[in-house]
């Protein structure tokens, strides 16, 4: 395949293009859900295609295809040639940042491999997650879903970079629904990791699972949320929904290019509070936003973003790397072949602090502790952004009381960092899949419990 | 392989290695994508453009009572008979499914009209990027506060074939085309995000140039900035706003597999009232030209009209064949999916039906509120409750009947059955976003935190 893929990329330099870039995948897949102790599909699946992305006169074109049959790679080649060439009237000349050639072969480790792994295991797996939960309370019911994913990937560039890649993830994830008198409240959690069949051993999901259902019940006896500003604390998963919904997402460098980033124009100066330092890092062992390489086949890396409040760096691909005059960062990442690379974060984190649980809580006289993330979104462009949590708690003179639920938060980017007044030393991390220009893509995000002034809370009271 | 032919070759062949009711259901999607960007520091951002070819075919297998699913996209015979496979292998170590009865027996798909439109397998890329280069270098001279402009084509060209043992085969093509403008622009440290997007079967009733001016004037407006206390206000939602925030707290709460499992607010109550009496909510799968009309569903089950909301009382849920069979009904035509994915229910075109007065007069009318074009967080809906906790984001100030800017950070928390009684009336500026066909819809004393 590597050799159709070089052959494609030789046509494509003597078709006029300035960078010709061929990816080809092939990927098998188990999606699993279970609905009450029933199984509701288990389902394999198999994919395959080239993605090829020409880069002619200041216009990118991009073509996929299904088929791996030279003819219909070298029609997509073509396509993908003419929309380049059609895109690239009146445009400034792209200068993609100069990136070093690799010629590669990387693989996660793997012990027991998913493709060896009979799919009555991964059921029997999934079964046990979800009966956890319902073994807490005959009031609880469950929906709970297993992916994993196998993956052969290879790139090769103009630049002469050859890549080969396999990767192995596995996804777990579920909602409890507790129902007592007429009401009904719901929890969700969930896990992530690379490797093969035995990280379902490392994800603590059976008591992940018994906890989500505890939490479903408790959250029976909670409250409306009051709206209004308040101070807050937030967990380590809800400060890894701000690290990547609040700085993360107006990091990239894409959006600071086109100008529909709020973070433009701010490098080097400060955009939060001392407490604030922000990390990228591609490179953790088995999280699930780790890379090796990014889909232009640049390295991936640790990128400082934000250190204590300064802005440092944005993430960058190789065309807003050259336009900008950035460092590469090895960001550029694609969901699958159906899609062209774009800027996207790996796992991204807070750095934690130094401070007690009990430093952070004990001055606040009236506040909210959160816990727990529900989804986030941001428009970077004006620097807005939300995000839900699962659980929260009225403090009063530095105590946890009332239980809440149902509420949000939201704020401006820049205030909201600049109002961060105390960093624990605890630390949390959370898988998810993240949306951007219609791809969905693997990573992780966390922090350590942070303090943050004047939040905005959306409530009903 | 032609499409009809995988699907047919599919079902053989999976009743031949032991399936007793087989379904097969192939995709062919080719989709073609431009997009550019204008920028006044160094003029053209970006340019380009996309072609996504992609085809897939899934397999369902019953042996006995026992389902399963298995799909590639790889179709040749070998292949084809491979998936099949996988799919049986499943099928016959799982527990038989009670509650599975059969896959769908055969009807006469739907007419239905405007679905396809033939331009759509050479779209006009040349004429495309014309227009939006005239559109930016025009959108960019409208106003000196204006800094980017972003502007897009899509065009997808799709084939689907449905073929199951029992007799269904199917196979129809669809067009779809968009367009859309966004403007970013900064005046005196506000900054104001203003957009506008069109969707339509026929490729020449999209207007790039409506889309700009719709755009323009929203960005102008979000120059201003206003305040706005706290407190219970009339709220006006943009279709564009209502069809996010309904995907989550509506549409799933009407999903007749989250009813049947008692996980959606609207678990047994059918026949009560669930809104204002003035509102009526139709999922027509029939409609001509609707972005979601077919002649059949994914399953082959003929396209059909379904009142879920009647006068304020719900009417029904929505089903595919499974849910339906359990209750001992027949299939609201509402089963989904892409070919790699499991069927799941999904709306039709879902039609907002009540009290229509103009536009202008709907906000004329209104004394203290805003008018919420998009939302932010919908997606971490309750569906258990229907409680959500969103962000107004862009809402426009209105008052005294004039709208006076924009409202940064404004949060409405409540649920969605509370904001359905608190319906009054709607405007006549009727837009298909999604699968929602609705004007601008005014709710009152609905609670704001600013």
């Amino acid at each position: 395949m590597l050799d159709k893929l070089s052959w494609l990329i030789d046509k494509g330099i003597g078709e006029g293009a300035e960078y010709v870039e061929a990816r080809y995948q092939k990927y098998q897949s188990t999606d699993i859900e279970v609905r009450d102790g029933k199984i509701i599909s288990a389902t394999p699946g198999l994919e395959q295609g080239v993605a090829i992305r020409v880069l002619y006169n200041g216009g990118w074109g991009f073509a996929t295809t299904n088929s791996i049959i030279k003819d219909d790679l070298y029609s997509a080649l073509i396509t993908a040639v003419k929309m380049a060439k059609q895109a690239s009237f009146d445009v400034e000349p792209i200068k993609l940042a100069p990136s070093v050639t690799v010629v590669d072969n990387v693989k996660v480790h793997v012990r027991e491999p998913l493709k060896e792994t009979p799919i009555e295991e991964k059921i029997k797996f999934l079964l046990k997650v979800d009966n956890a939960a319902r073994e807490v309370s005959s009031n609880i019911k469950t929906t709970s879903n297993y992916n994993d994913y196998v993956e052969q990937k290879m790139i090769c560039t103009s630049n002469g970079t050859q890549l080969e890649v396999e990767n192995s993830w596995i996804y777990w994830g579920m909602w409890t629904y507790a129902r007592e008198a007429g009401l009904i409240q719901s929890y969700r959690d969930g896990f992530a990791m690379l490797g093969g069949f035995e990280v379902t051993e490392k994800m603590n999901a059976e008591e992940r699972s018994r906890e989500a259902a505890k939490k479903a019940m408790e959250l029976l006896k909670a409250k409306p949320a009051p709206g209004g500003k308040f101070t807050v604390i937030i967990d380590g998963v809800l400060s890894g929904l701000l690290a990547h919904e609040a700085i993360g997402h107006a990091s990239e460098a894409d959006g600071v290019l086109r100008g529909t980033s709020i973070l433009r124009g701010k490098l080097g100066t400060r955009i939060g509070s001392e407490h604030v330092t922000l990390i990228d890092d591609a490179t953790l062992m088995d999280r699930f936003g780790t890379e090796v390489y990014d889909d232009e086949g640049v390295k991936s890396q640790r990128k400082v973003i934000i250190q204590k409040g300064i802005l440092k760096g944005y993430l960058t691909n190789r065309e807003s790397a050259g336009k900008l005059g950035l460092p590469l960062t090895g960001n550029a990442r694609a969901q699958d072949y159906r899609f062209p690379p774009i800027v996207r974060m790996t796992n991204t984190f807070f750095q934690p602090g130094d401070m007690s649980f009990e430093e952070l809580i004990e001055n606040i006289n009236y506040g909210v502790y959160a816990k727990g993330g529900r989804g986030g979104q941001v428009s970077t462009a004006e620097g807005i952004f939300q995000f839900g949590a699962q659980e929260a708690y009225i403090i009063r003179n530095g105590e946890i009381t009332e239980r809440l639920r149902d509420f949000s938060m939201s704020g401006f980017i820049i205030e909201t960092l600049e109002n961060v007044v105390g960093v624990a030393k605890d630390f949390d991390i959370y898988p998810s899949f993240c949306g951007k220009m219609g791809q969905s893509m693997r990573n992780t995000c966390g922090g350590p419990h942070m303090k943050i002034e004047n939040m905005m809370i959306g409530g009903r009271t | 392989m032609d499409l009809i032919e995988a699907v047919k070759i599919a079902v053989e062949k999976a009743i031949k290695y032991g399936a007793t009711q087989a379904e097969a259901y192939a995709t062919k999607s080719n989709r073609i994508s431009i997009q550019a960007s204008n920028d006044r520091i160094g003029g053209v951002k970006s340019r380009g453009a996309l072609n996504e070819v992609v085809e897939g075919l899934s397999i369902r297998v019953a042996v006995n009572k026992s389902l399963a699913y298995a799909h590639t996209t790889i179709l040749s015979r070998e292949e084809i008979e491979e998936t099949i496979k996988r799919a049986l292998k499943i099928a016959k170590i799982r527990e038989p499914d009670p509650d599975f009865k059969t896959l769908p027996q055969p009807k006469t798909p739907t007419k239905v009209e405007g679905i396809f439109d033939p331009k759509i397998i050479t779209p006009p890329i040349e004429e495309s990027f014309e227009k939006i280069r005239k559109t930016l270098s025009e959108g960019m001279d409208t106003d000196k506060n204006f800094n980017t402009i972003g502007a897009s084509y899509n065009f997808t060209y799709m084939e689907r074939a449905i073929c199951n043992s029992l007799g269904i085969e199917v196979n129809y093509k669809e067009s779809m085309a968009s367009t859309g403008i966004s403007i970013l622009g900064e005046r005196d440290g506000i900054r104001s995000f203003g957009y506008e997007s069109e969707a339509n079967r026929e490729i020449n009733k999209l207007s790039i140039e409506k889309c700009l001016e719709k755009a323009v004037e929203r960005t102008k407006i979000g120059f201003k900035v206003a305040k706005i206390e706290s407190g219970e206000k009339t709220v006006i939602f943009d279709p564009d706003a209502l069809e996010s925030l309904m995907e989550f707290a509506f549409i799933r709460a009407i999903d007749a597999y989250n009813v049947q499992e008692g996980k959606s607010y609207l678990t047994g109550k059918l026949g009560t009232k669930i809104s204002s009496e003035k509102l009526t909510i139709i999922d027509d799968g029939t409609l001509k030209g609707g972005l979601r009309t077919t002649p059949t569903d994914v399953e082959g089950v003929p396209s059909q009209k379904t009142i879920i909301i009647e006068n304020g009382i719900l009417k029904s849920y929505i089903y595919d064949s499974y849910t339906a069979h359990k209750e001992n009904r027949e299939s609201t035509g509402n089963a989904f999916r892409q070919f790699r994915t499991p069927i799941t229910i999904a709306p039709r075109n879902q039609i907002i039906k009540g009290e229509e007065v103009k536009l202008e007069e709907l906000i004329r009318e209104v004394n203290e509120g805003i008018i919420i074009q998009g939302v932010m967080g919908a997606h971490s809906t309750n569906i258990a409750t229907g409680a959500f906790s969103i962000t107004a984001n862009p809402s426009y100030i209105i008052k005294k009947g004039e709208i006076i800017g924009q409202v940064k950070g404004c949060m409405i928390a409540g649920t969605f059955k509370e904001l359905l009684e608190k319906y009054t009336e709607q405007g006549d500026d009727i837009k298909q976003r999604g699968s929602l066909i609705a004007p601008s819809i005014k709710f009152e004393k609905v609670r704001i935190t600013t």
